[in-house]
């Protein structure tokens, strides 16, 4: 099977020569090629030349365009600062209120310039691998950009005590989920990647939860050209994914690490795409056998089940991890397209 | 006994009524006093809603109105004009979430606490950079530096106050105490970053401190006049 018959395969719950699989490598590309991480994350022909050495060392079946939700922040006004290893991150949230974050003009996915360069990957990405492998680009949920606006608990705050601001809020990053969907689709993306937080019982009562967090996402969902994966966003999404199952071009959930992927199937139903769940940031603790043992675990559990794709969850993987963890994933996986 | 009853404080946080909670607690604290009302009502519901939490049985919003009334009547309290603040009786306290960090409400309900217990709280704010805290602690005399953060990045950030205690000398003098979320979550953190201590909720910061102060070897120097 070639990569995309093989996630076809999937999608439509047919049997597969091997389980499909992806690791989110947006930044260990660049230690891969040796690529200094402010020219990798500001030039989309850097970025590809990273996942290239990825994907030459991974053969996966789905690769990834940046994640990197700092740029959708900065496009609002938020200063950006590089870290050492590590995508950039948003420092201080810009705005205190949500009225100040109101007052900064939607930007222009194509006039922006941290926007512009996570299209210019997204294209860059299609060129290279369109059409051979599935091309997934992260998207932040309309329902969490404003964290990085104006902070958790002034987010929180406008959730709980002011649902009119709030409402006005989420409204203004529905409209930039939208644009940048439309973007992502246009540049070239199979399926976007939705981490949501702000939408799970754990961090959002369930008034909230009902009226204004579901219906913002189901708009945004229902706006997007293409599939997308509701994403767990560092939480756990057992127990909640009936919650999200009728959310339109729903795709599939990325299951946390903490979720039990038996658990889930039961929960999400036969005909649901199911995605996970070894822990990213874990690979360089779990070494080379720690990660053999985790994935074949992980194919054992869930041996038969037509709809489960292999994905890193969690962050990235740290940069000081061994290539040879990330090599031993591949080799676990086609070790069992024989067995 | 309250008319204000425990399981109705917790109902009222849980529904996220925070103007309902508060009225019923001001009107309680007429007929009760505040110590009397903040030790026997708001603390114990206090300590059920983190146990909730802990066990995932609430959400972190709910969580956040917990400490939002907290705050709030605390406020109440201290401008009320009878509570014990400010006397220094105590010693000084330096208060700030480290360098990066931005979660406020969590420092604010502990600054509240310890100046309830009669300490004198110096509060430095969001984002301080560790130079900052120690320059401020040495300024004012104090005897402990309590850095707040919420995540586990911002919060290796801390190292650097222990560092420049170190540096200069000051680790018999001054404390440092650490708290927010993510110790409760990595309690291994606090002898990482080199803190003397941790409170697992804002009520038992209080006694935290008042055991680092009791751990000094040296006196703090005296603060400046003026």
């Amino acid at each position: 099977m070639t990569h995309m018959e093989r996630i076809g395969a999937t999608l439509a719950g047919q049997e597969r020569d091997r389980v499909p699989y992806g690791l989110v490598t947006s930044v260990f590309g660049a230690r891969l090629a040796d690529l200094p991480l402010a020219d990798y994350f500001s030039q989309p022909e850097l970025y590809v030349r990273g996942q290239r050495a990825a994907v030459a060392l991974l053969d996966p079946d789905v690769v990834f365009t940046p994640f990197l939700f700092a740029y959708h922040a900065a496009a609002f006004g938020a200063p950006v600062g590089a870290q050492p290893q590590a995508a950039p991150n948003v420092g201080k949230p810009p705005y205190s209120t949500v009225a100040a974050a109101l007052e900064v003009p939607l930007p222009d996915p194509y006039k922006d310039a941290g926007l512009g360069y996570l299209l210019g990957a997204a294209r860059a990405m299609a060129a290279e691998y369109g059409g051979q492998r599935l091309l997934v680009a992260p998207l932040i949920a309309p329902v969490d950009l404003p964290i990085l606006l104006i902070g958790m608990e002034n987010w929180l705050d406008a959730l709980l005590f002011d649902k009119a601001a709030a409402a006005a809020l989420a409204e203004k990053c529905l409209e930039h989920f939208r644009g940048m969907a439309e973007a992502y689709a246009a540049a070239g993306v199979n399926m976007l990647s939705c981490p949501v937080m702000m939408a799970n019982p754990e961090l959002l009562d369930m008034d909230n939860l009902r009226k204004l967090a579901l219906p913002i996402l189901h708009q945004a969902f229902a706006f997007s050209p293409v599939p997308l994966v509701f994403h767990h966003g560092g939480n756990r999404l057992s127990g909640s994914l009936s919650l999200y199952t009728n959310l339109p071009n729903l795709a599939g959930f990325l299951l946390s690490p903490q979720d039990s992927l038996d658990a889930a199937r039961k929960e999400a139903g036969p005909d649901c795409l199911l995605l996970g769940n070894i822990s990213g940031p874990h690979f360089d603790a779990y070494g080379v056998d720690g990660v053999q043992r985790q994935v074949e675990a992980l194919l054992h559990s869930m041996r038969g089940d037509q709809r489960w794709m292999l994905c890193s969850s969690g962050a990235e993987l740290p940069w000081r991890t061994d290539p040879a963890v990330l090599e031993a994933v591949k080799q676990v996986i086609a070790r069992s397209a024989y067995e | 006994m309250f008319e204000y009853q425990e399981i109705e404080l917790l109902d009222d946080i849980l529904a996220g009524n925070l103007d309902g909670a508060v009225a019923k607690l001001r009107k309680e604290a007429e007929r009760s006093g505040y110590p009397e009302l903040i030790h026997g009502l708001v603390e114990p519901v206090l300590r059920r809603a983190g146990e909730m939490w802990g066990e995932s049985k609430i959400s972190l919003a709910q969580s956040y109105v917990a400490g939002k009334v907290t705050e709030l009547l605390l406020d109440e309290y201290l401008k009320s004009g009878s509570a014990p603040v400010g006397d220094g009786s105590r010693g000084v306290i330096i208060m700030g979430n480290i360098e990066d960090d931005f979660h406020v409400l969590g420092r604010r309900m502990v600054i509240a606490f310890l100046r309830l217990h009669g300490w004198q709280v110096v509060d430095l704010g969001n984002d301080v950079p560790a130079a900052d805290f120690v320059d401020a602690a040495v300024r004012h005399g104090a005897c402990i530096i309590g850095v707040s953060a919420m995540m586990l990045t911002t919060a290796l950030n801390i190292k650097a106050v222990r560092v420049e205690l170190d540096r200069r000398n000051l680790g018999d003098s001054i404390k440092l105490a650490v708290g927010g979320a993510i110790f409760r979550l990595r309690p291994d953190l606090v002898q990482e970053l080199g803190a003397d201590g941790t409170a697992d909720s804002a009520m038992e910061a209080p006694q935290l401190m008042e055991r680092l102060a009791e751990g000094l070897s040296k006196k703090p120097a005296a603060a400046p006049a003026g």
